[in-house]
């Protein structure tokens, strides 16, 4: 069965390297957005399984996307991706509704495994 | 000197008074009284105003001769008598007075000081209300002189501290009466100078710092009052105070003798800026630079899998380079976070059960690879049973991975390293053996400080960040344990690293060794 996962980032690079490193993966399908209103719209369209979210970005940043998913019913996991993964970091990411926390930067082989963690436990 | 047969030998017949035998009884009787006095003292008798003194009076001036005795003032005085004559006249008008601090200089010594006490004499035998002579008692007031001199010495000096220091300052007494206050202190608080006052009631002022909001939002006389009394009850206190102006103080407060209180502020808005600012730029640099290495890392992670097409040998090699120095710099983005954490106290230690032995076992395996491209031996000396400590696994594994991979960077090919673990009553010691060039002694001061690096690295292609031994340490300090350069040794270098065991161990783990 193939696993649906949306990554959410600014940069263009790291969507790329985030898609090809998941992809890595045969089961996993990615589609990627640039910002949080982009991956709002996506969601209704195309349903996935897991969002996987950059924190920083700018116009909408990553707990703000969060929220308005949350407000929107949206009850997928929903995984950040940020340099900053400190403990208290990951705390408050935690508390603002996130099932997890990816660090940067990320090991482009064991991405796939860390996201599946989070769905095999949702 | 003036004694009691000089006097009387004195040849008065030559002075305007004239013989003694033709003196009025009373001139006899101020006469005796002077030459009985140890007080200084002098008297001006007569229209001529002659000048009659006795011993006391020589010994202030320090003069012996009694050359002087009976003649005019005037032509004793000679140009001082300008000066003197105004006074001697008031006196002879009638009127009584006294000159104090007056200053005497006696040929070399440091000045002494009197007070004249100047009195007219009446003529008691006619009973004549006339002014017949000039009394002028005097009196050493040397030591008060010194005194007051001293007293205002110190305060101009305490003035002068107080007026220069960055610093505000206040100081209040026990009925909240403020006794001194400086420039710095006023501008702090933002008073007029109107506002402020020395001897005002300093209730007053914090009424005011808290009507303007700067205490926090409330009723001001209530935060007033909160206040005082903490000064009543708590020997010193640190406030800090932001202001509506934007300006943020700290204000601390340390209780004297008395009753009364001293206060410091200082603007420390400057400093809070530059702290937020450097806060903003570690957390830009930990993100701009993370992400690039994130896709960069991630990039070469991905074709050095082979995931993106099989690579030449050459392509792969090259890929290889790549990839271990894009690992170097994460090193060196999260060493550089990881002393501003360190520093900041920021660092979070999870501290869990953990066997020491085993943790060294680990970071020998993680540097095993890079020990043997430099064709060096990594060896372990362990105890058989585990050691069993209370550490962050993580940040445990940090310190051992460094001093292990430091002690491989600087050893010579076909050499051993060894790390041998050790239990010591209730203490674990670990010790980082290497056979390499070891430290030079000048060098040894610096070693567990920030950015220090000994350049006698074999240049390979891992130089350090220079804040490794530096990280070791706090994150050793965090842990109660201790980390030091073992001096004894002669070739190489030895590092050791105490930690404390886990409390309440069975004997059996100490008895491993």
């Amino acid at each position: 069965m193939s696993l649906r996962v949306l990554y959410v980032d600014d940069e263009e690079d790291l969507r790329e390297v985030a898609q090809m490193s998941l992809e890595l993966d045969p089961e996993i399908e990615v589609r990627a957005c640039a910002s949080g209103a982009a991956a709002i719209e996506e969601i209704d369209a195309w349903h996935p399984d897991l969002i996987l979210m950059d924190v920083m970005m700018p116009d909408m940043d990553g707990p703000e996307t969060l929220r308005r998913m949350r407000a929107r019913g949206v009850a997928v996991p929903i995984v950040f991706v940020t340099a900053r993964a400190a403990h208290t970091d990951v705390q408050q990411l935690t508390a603002l509704g996130a099932d997890g926390v990816v660090a940067k930067p990320f090991n482009p082989l064991q991405l796939a495994t860390q996201v599946r963690r989070y769905l095999d436990s949702g | 000197m003036v004694d009691r047969a000089g006097f009387d030998s004195h040849a008065w017949e030559t002075t305007p008074l004239g013989h003694s035998s033709g003196w009025s009884r009373q001139l006899h009787f101020m006469c005796d009284f002077l030459m009985c006095s140890k007080q200084p003292m002098f008297l001006l008798w007569g229209q001529e105003r002659s000048f009659i003194y006795n011993s006391a009076y020589q010994d202030i001036w320090g003069i012996a001769s009694q050359d002087a005795l009976g003649r005019p003032m005037e032509e004793v005085a000679g140009a001082n008598w300008s000066v003197l004559e105004p006074q001697v006249e008031h006196v002879f008008a009638g009127k009584s007075f006294i000159q104090t601090d007056f200053p005497i200089a006696v040929s070399g010594q440091p000045p002494r000081y009197f007070d004249f006490s100047y009195t007219p004499v009446y003529d008691y035998e006619t009973g004549k209300r006339e002014v017949l002579g000039a009394l002028c008692i005097s009196t050493d007031v040397t030591a008060r002189h010194m005194a007051v001199e001293e007293l205002s010495e110190s305060r101009e000096a305490l003035a002068l501290t107080v007026d220069n220091v960055a610093e505000g300052v206040a100081l209040v007494d026990s009925s909240l009466a403020l006794l001194v206050w400086n420039e710095p202190f006023r501008r702090h608080f933002g008073y007029s100078r109107a506002q402020i006052t020395t001897g005002m009631n300093a209730m007053d002022l914090m009424v005011e710092t808290a009507r303007r909001g700067d205490l926090g939002e409330g009723d001001p006389q209530a935060i007033v009052e909160a206040l005082v009394h903490s000064i009543r009850s708590t020997p010193h206190q640190t406030l800090e105070i932001q202001r509506k102006n934007g300006r943020v103080l700290n204000l601390f407060r340390q209780s004297l003798s008395g009753g009364r209180f001293l206060l410091v502020s200082q603007d420390i808005t400057d400093e809070r800026t530059a702290a937020r600012l450097k806060d903003e730029l570690v957390s830009t640099v930990s993100h701009e630079l993370r992400t690039p290495l994130t896709a960069i890392a991630g990039a070469l992670g991905i074709v050095g899998a082979g995931a993106a097409g099989e690579l030449s040998e050459k392509a792969d090699r090259l890929i290889k380079i790549a990839q271990r120095n894009s690992e170097r710099l994460i090193l060196l983005v999260n060493d550089l976070l990881d002393v501003d954490k360190l520093q900041s106290g920021r660092i979070e230690f999870r501290l869990e059960e953990a066997d020491l032995a085993e943790l060294v076992q680990a970071s020998i395996e993680h540097n095993l690879p890079y020990a043997q491209r430099g064709g060096l031996t990594l060896r372990a000396e362990v105890p058989q049973a585990p050691v069993p400590v209370c550490v962050d696994r993580h940040r445990m594994l940090q310190v051992l991975t460094n001093l292990i991979s430091n002690a491989v960077k600087f050893s010579p090919e076909e050499t051993e390293v060894l790390v041998r673990l050790e239990v010591e009553g209730r203490r674990a010691r670990i010790s980082v053996i290497d056979r390499g060039l070891g430290i030079p002694p000048e060098f040894r001061d610096r070693l567990f400080q920030r950015f220090s690096q000994h350049d006698s690295t074999r240049n390979r292609v891992q130089q350090g960040t220079g804040l490794g031994l530096a990280i070791c340490k706090s994150i050793v300090e965090h842990h109660h344990g201790a980390i030091w350069l073992d001096t004894k040794t002669t070739q190489g270098t030895t590092i050791h690293v105490d930690l404390p065991l886990k409390p309440e161990v069975g004997g059996a783990s100490g008895d491993g060794t």
